[in-house]
């Protein structure tokens, strides 16, 4: 049996794990549990139906696992004596409130008031008085909205605080998942672990120190999410910080391409790869930019200009670690543009300047 | 209207009126301490996170069908593989063909690369992906087994449901393949 090829092994050392995320193992989970109900459903007719209800059985059995798995144990509890105690109460005489979807929330006063305004298969949308802790069963199909005055928070399966502070503004703070929260025209996201007062107070036209405090903690923030690997939430913080978070420096630039790319926004990209070409062409990294942006072009059918930028790889490091690989896609990217001349350019530059490769006897062999 | 804690929907009534057998908690037992090792696997065989999550609801459904026949199961981690490994063979069978429509493709696979990953190292894994992609299934599944799971020769033959000797020439097959992209 052969062994495993030296530079095959270490790029399988460098491949990515998946990011079975624990917020992504409960929305498996309950995706699960709905293709198994499906299952069930379809199972019951006469001759399987001693089956259907021993797995309809075991199935109805692993939703409330489904909660306990949630951690929400004793929210669980809570509501199941309420169900019994008193089922016509305007308001919990416990602080915990079962809401029609599973999901739960924790008055923190007793002046604290939850009120349902819309309930549907595709929103829930509640408004709060005071303060409330929310635990809330992920539903992709379903909008979960908390309103407090100008101040609404959506959200997507996750445990977090609003509070209506005496200045008429409003806390929130997560502690699992991720909530979008909306006042007038703007909206941010705050990922678990954060917490924030919005409306958030501008800085005055003229406190230049609080601008570049803010911007210097947004490049903290979305900087140390994508070097944790959590890219999503780099391009959320990213986002919300605008171009000043992003130096004119190769490293970060190519550092906001990656968390574009692996966020899927692979057009917003282009602008920073872009500044390390043209600003620090001197700079090793600049040939590697030069490459991504061929290819995100590539990825977004800009055939052409992925041809010119493989070809600006080439140029800035005729010599480096990517130039064949760059030539291969050059040529490939010139010719899917409809560009045949500047292909067969290119290729006979190739075959010139690595002749003895296996890729330029190829093109020798074709032509 | 004011929200009525004490009033649940039907469904969560249901919930909370059904026992919990002891079946039941073996069961959600087992989802927790497997579904990350099924994601591994699948995201290992696939190599495309979009399919992971399906592959994992697909091998627990499996369980849970066939879970009294397994209560004495003893390795359940490889009976959890070789379900992973029948559902990816399916999908990239579908894969392929949908390939030839050109449907499916464009796929970064040196988006699979860490943040440590050199442009170098990228390049190799984007080329290994794409040269996996045109190989048979059968000659894919056994060789990422074997050098990207990490798998002993006689459980990449129990997986594939095929004799050692069999499974050991489709991972020389495959490797020899993969070794011509070396010399490119």
């Amino acid at each position: 049996m052969t062994d495993l090829n030296g530079s095959v092994r270490s790029a399988l050392a460098r491949q990515r794990d998946v990011d079975w995320s624990e917020q992504r193992n409960r929305r498996v989970e309950l995706a699960l549990l709905r293709r198994a109900n499906r299952s069930v459903r379809w199972a019951a007719n006469p001759k399987s139906r001693p089956v259907a209800m021993a797995m309809a059985a075991c199935l109805l059995g692993l939703l409330p696992l489904a909660h306990l798995w949630h951690g929400s144990r004793s929210a669980v509890h809570a509501v199941s004596a309420q169900v019994t105690q008193a089922p016509n109460a305007a308001r919990a005489s416990s602080s915990e409130l079962a809401l029609p979807d599973g999901s739960h929330a924790r008055l923190a006063t007793p002046a604290s008031r939850v009120t349902l305004q819309r309930h549907s298969q595709t929103e829930l949308r509640l408004s709060l008085t005071g303060e409330a802790r929310f635990e809330v069963v992920l539903n992709p199909a379903r909008r979960f909205i908390v309103s407090v005055g100008q101040v609404s928070v959506e959200v997507l399966g996750t445990v977090f605080t609003v509070t209506e502070r005496s200045d008429g503004r409003v806390r929130v703070a997560v502690e699992r998942g991720r909530v979008g929260v909306s006042w007038s025209e703007h909206q941010l996201f705050l990922t678990a672990g954060s917490d924030g007062v919005f409306p958030p107070l501008a800085p005055a036209a003229d406190d230049s120190a609080a601008a570049a405090t803010a911007a210097l903690v947004a490049r903290e923030s979305w900087q140390n999410l994508a070097r944790a690997g959590a890219m999503t939430s780099a391009w959320d913080a990213l986002s919300q910080a605008g171009a000043p978070a992003v130096r004119d420096l190769p490293e970060e630039l190519l550092l906001a391409a990656d968390v574009a790319r692996q966020s899927g926004h692979p057009g917003e990209a282009v602008a920073h790869l872009n500044r390390v070409i043209t600003r620090h062409s001197a700079d090793p990294r600049a040939s590697v930019a030069a490459f991504t942006l061929g290819r995100v072009e590539g990825s977004l059918g800009h055939a052409g200009r992925a041809a010119a930028a493989f070809e600006r790889c080439v140029r800035l490091a005729p010599r480096g670690a990517l130039v064949q690989e760059a030539y291969a896609r050059g040529i490939e990217a010139w010719r899917s543009s409809g560009q045949s001349e500047a292909a067969s350019r290119l290729a006979r530059e190739f075959v010139s300047a690595f002749p003895d490769s296996a890729q330029a006897k190829r093109l020798a062999g074709a032509r | 209207m004011t929200v009525r804690p004490s009033r649940p929907s039907r469904s969560s009534q249901l919930r909370l009126a059904t026992p919990v057998s002891s079946e039941q908690v073996r069961l959600s037992q087992l989802y927790r301490e497997h579904s990350g090792f099924v994601a591994r696997v699948a995201q290992r065989l696939l190599a495309r996170d979009s399919d992971v999550d399906d592959v994992v609801q697909d091998v627990f459904l499996e369980l849970m069908k066939q879970f009294r026949s397994l209560a004495e199961q003893q390795n359940l981690r490889g009976w959890l593989t070789t379900v992973a490994v029948r559902v990816a063979c399916k999908r990239l069978r579908r894969r392929r063909l949908l390939s030839r429509f050109g449907l499916g493709g464009g796929v970064d696979y040196e988006l699979l690369a860490t943040s440590e990953a050199s442009p170098e190292e990228r390049a190799v894994l984007g080329r290994l992906y794409r040269t996996l992609d045109r190989l048979p299934v059968e000659l894919r599944v056994a060789w990422s087994l074997r050098y990207i799971h990490g798998e002993r020769l006689d459980a990449v033959a129990q997986h594939c449901d095929c004799s050692l000797a069999t499974a050991k020439r489709r991972i020389a097959r495959a490797a020899e393949v993969i070794e011509e992209l070396n010399h490119d």
